[in-house]
């Protein structure tokens, strides 16, 4: 146990950090971003080295998701590419898709969303029905995907589809690389309870992708969906816990600026936010050690996700609590610009997206409590 | 960055829970809890011949045994022990670091007079240490129980019990003057209070195995209740619980144990005192509602650990208090 970063850990801490205040404002959009972070070498943290990545350890890239959370550096366009197509194509890609997209993906220039969500296949992935049917030199894909992150910037698209109604719901599913420019490929912005649209819905309509184009064996979409979506798991709550303590700030910088300070329930809730915020961060290390040392996240990952979400949505109504008759407004001339009011709405996503807060409680009930299956 | 167990962390939990799960089955902790004394006779000699008392062990140790007495409900004076021997003499101790007791230095010694407690486990011990106020300030001092009258209570957790005690001019030894007591007491506060945290983890944990156990196999409507996902939801937000205090309570121990600086030791012992007590009661009351029935009867031992988790939240600073030191730090 040392819960300081070792020499070699502190080192690149403190070249992130100093590379991050340097950076100019504004570069948020369209990509500039990847392109500086790549430059500076911090694409692919933990891609092997022959594919062009730097091949260091899962904490390296828990440093860089906390650093770059705790500098509010803009989001990453390609964050799904680096961090789920690139391991997956390296895993189960073939030579052509390898030299396609892995360098593209680490340079920002091919820009990656997820076709997985559909209207009838949230939680319950596997029923999609999304249809790949077979042609002489491809297939021909006819559906509808749903709250697909980045989806009106991508390039490309991982994308799940059904190539064998016949067969149980698991199998007869494929994996593709869909062009967005493809003819067929309609994207509509997705637009949220709070107004604002980061996802995306995707329309496809006889869109043809060619034979080469098909990730791991054909009707085998779900092993590949699996390995996919594991890849996500690992440093994404250190990701997650950073920006929570971001947010922290922002909801102590309110507490000030509202002359709330010595209000004796605010400064109970403030810190009982602490002690979850606290509790996070560690067990996110606890994670990334087990991680680190066995190749997989630990049980104790598991409860990350859960914990977060409850403790964003809970600081985010504290926060809009704190403005009183400021909170009926909205918009310019509210506080922050209704920084708060958005924000309230859109954390009651955080127990939807990713793993609903019940499949999650029935992962820990099942798999680590070890309680008889439900279904 | 390394937050995980060394191997002889990992055999150092492993041969304690062997040790505690032979010795102290949860039948013999519940005839133990309503015997006369509450303590498991020769059981603090048996604790001192494995080592518990080697004032080598750090900290992060020391909260593994305290996890693991919690565990088991360990009946015998561990807790001071662990706390206290860096200090103090091989004996089963107890202490009070807040007292109306008045010290005196004469050339043979010290002399102390005056009262205290509600003090744990003051009964079976050979020794109390105890502040007492001198004209220098408070210092710590080792008084024999054979020389202190002590007065027995009725006590909550009958696992852990109370007395008070009285002193006149009782023959006292100086474990700490004037100059360093401060510092020591300080430095006591965060190691007794830390290995509680750990303890109420070791504590919810159980709670947790037993609400687990019976949920696997308890049916109801022809179905073993852990399918019902009001139980299953209940059992995993308690593994919620236990696994955020657990992280909280060993970033805490390995702080303190490096003697880190003082707000930083503050806040992590404050944390892990705040999370482990909610973990602590969140899994014994959930243990109580999955059991049913047989959790509410004398025979089930569930209520000597929800006891305990009660014990641990009356014991010391309220949370409300902690939560108050927090935001005083994050706000001031």
């Amino acid at each position: 146990m040392d819960l300081h970063d070792s020499a070699e850990q502190a080192q690149f801490r403190a070249g992130l950090r100093e590379w991050l205040r340097q950076q100019p404002a504004g570069q948020a959009q369209m990509g500039s971003w990847n392109k500086a972070l790549h430059e500076a070498g911090y694409a692919g943290l933990t891609w092997p080295q022959k594919y062009g990545g730097r091949g260091l350890s899962p904490v390296y890239q828990g440093i860089f998701a906390e650093e770059c959370a705790l500098a509010d550096a803009p989001d990453q366009l390609n964050v799904i590419g680096l961090n789920m197509v690139g391991p997956t194509l390296i895993r189960y890609g073939t030579d052509t898709q390898q030299k396609k997209h892995l360098n593209a993906i680490l340079a920002g220039e091919h820009i990656f969303c997820q076709g997985f969500s559909e209207p009838e296949a949230g939680t319950d992935l596997a029923s999609i029905r999304t249809r790949a049917r077979p042609t002489a030199d491809g297939w021909v894909i006819e559906g509808e995907k749903l709250w697909s992150s980045y989806a009106s910037f991508a390039d490309y698209c991982l994308l799940l589809a059904r190539t064998d109604p016949e067969v149980a719901k698991h199998r007869g599913i494929t994996c593709f690389l869909l062009d967005m420019r493809s003819p067929g490929v309609t994207v509509r912005p997705l637009r949220q309870i709070n107004g604002e649209s980061d996802f995306g819905q995707i329309i496809l309509e006889n869109a043809f992708v060619p034979h080469e184009c098909v990730v791991g064996p054909v009707d085998n979409g779900w092993q590949v969906a699996l390995a996919t979506l594991a890849h996500e798991r690992g440093t994404f709550g250190i990701t997650l816990t950073a920006r929570l303590s971001v947010q922290f700030g922002r909801l102590l910088a309110t507490v000030r600026e509202m002359g709330k300070q010595d209000d004796p329930l605010v400064r109970d809730e403030v810190a009982r936010l602490h002690v979850e915020l606290s509790a996070l961060r560690w067990t996110g290390y606890r994670a990334l050690t087990s991680l680190e040392e066995t190749g997989e996240p630990g049980p104790e990952s598991s409860v990350l996700k859960l914990q977060w979400s409850q403790t964003h949505q809970r600081l985010t109504k504290l926060a809009l609590r704190l403005l009183g008759p400021g909170a009926l407004l909205d918009g310019a001339g509210s506080y922050w610009d209704g920084y708060w009011q958005a924000q309230v709405l859109r954390s009651r996503g955080n127990s939807i997206e990713g793993g609903t807060s019940e499949i999650l409680k029935g992962v820990i009930a099942e798999r680590i409590a070890g309680l008889p299956r439900s279904r | 960055m390394e937050f995980g167990f060394s191997k002889e962390q990992d055999e150092l939990r492993e041969v304690s829970r062997k040790f505690l799960d032979r010795h102290y089955p949860a039948e013999r902790v519940a005839e133990i809890a309503d015997s006369a004394d509450g303590s498991a006779a020769g059981g603090w000699q048996q604790l001192a011949a494995l080592g518990w008392h080697d004032p080598e062990l750090g900290l992060v140790e020391r909260a593994i045994l305290a996890e693991e007495s919690g565990y088991a409900l360990h009946p015998v004076p561990w807790w001071p022990t662990l706390t206290l021997s860096p200090l103090a003499k091989e004996e089963p101790m107890a202490f009070v670091l807040e007292t109306e007791c008045r010290a005196v230095s004469i050339p043979d010694g010290w002399r102390v007079s005056g009262r205290g407690g509600p003090v744990p486990e003051l009964g079976g011990a050979a020794a109390l240490v105890l502040a007492a106020q001198t004209t220098d300030g408070p210092v710590l001092l080792r008084v024999p129980a054979t020389h202190l009258t002590i007065t027995a209570r009725d006590s909550f957790d009958g696992l852990r019990r109370m007395a008070e005690f009285n002193c006149d001019n009782a023959v006292a030894h100086l474990v700490c003057d004037a100059a360093a007591t401060p510092g020591t007491i300080q430095v006591l506060h965060c190691w007794s209070q830390t290995l509680l945290a750990a303890e109420g983890v070791g504590v919810a944990r159980r709670a947790y195995d037993f609400a687990r156990a019976h949920a696997a196999t308890r049916t109801q409507f022809d179905r073993p209740i852990g399918t019902y996902q009001g139980v299953s939801f209940r059992i995993a937000q308690t593994y919620v619980a236990i696994e955020l205090a657990l992280s909280l309570t060993y970033r805490a121990a390995w702080l303190v144990g490096q003697g880190s600086d003082k707000s930083g030791v503050d806040d992590a012992v404050s944390c892990a005192v705040v999370a482990s007590r909610e973990a602590a009661m969140l899994a014994c009351e959930d243990a109580i509602q999955v059991l049913g029935g047989i959790g509410m009867t004398w025979e089930h031992p569930i209520h000597r650990w929800y006891r305990r988790a009660l014990w641990l939240d009356a014991f010391g600073a309220g949370s409300a208090e902690h939560r108050q030191r927090l935001a005083a730090a994050l706000l001031s």
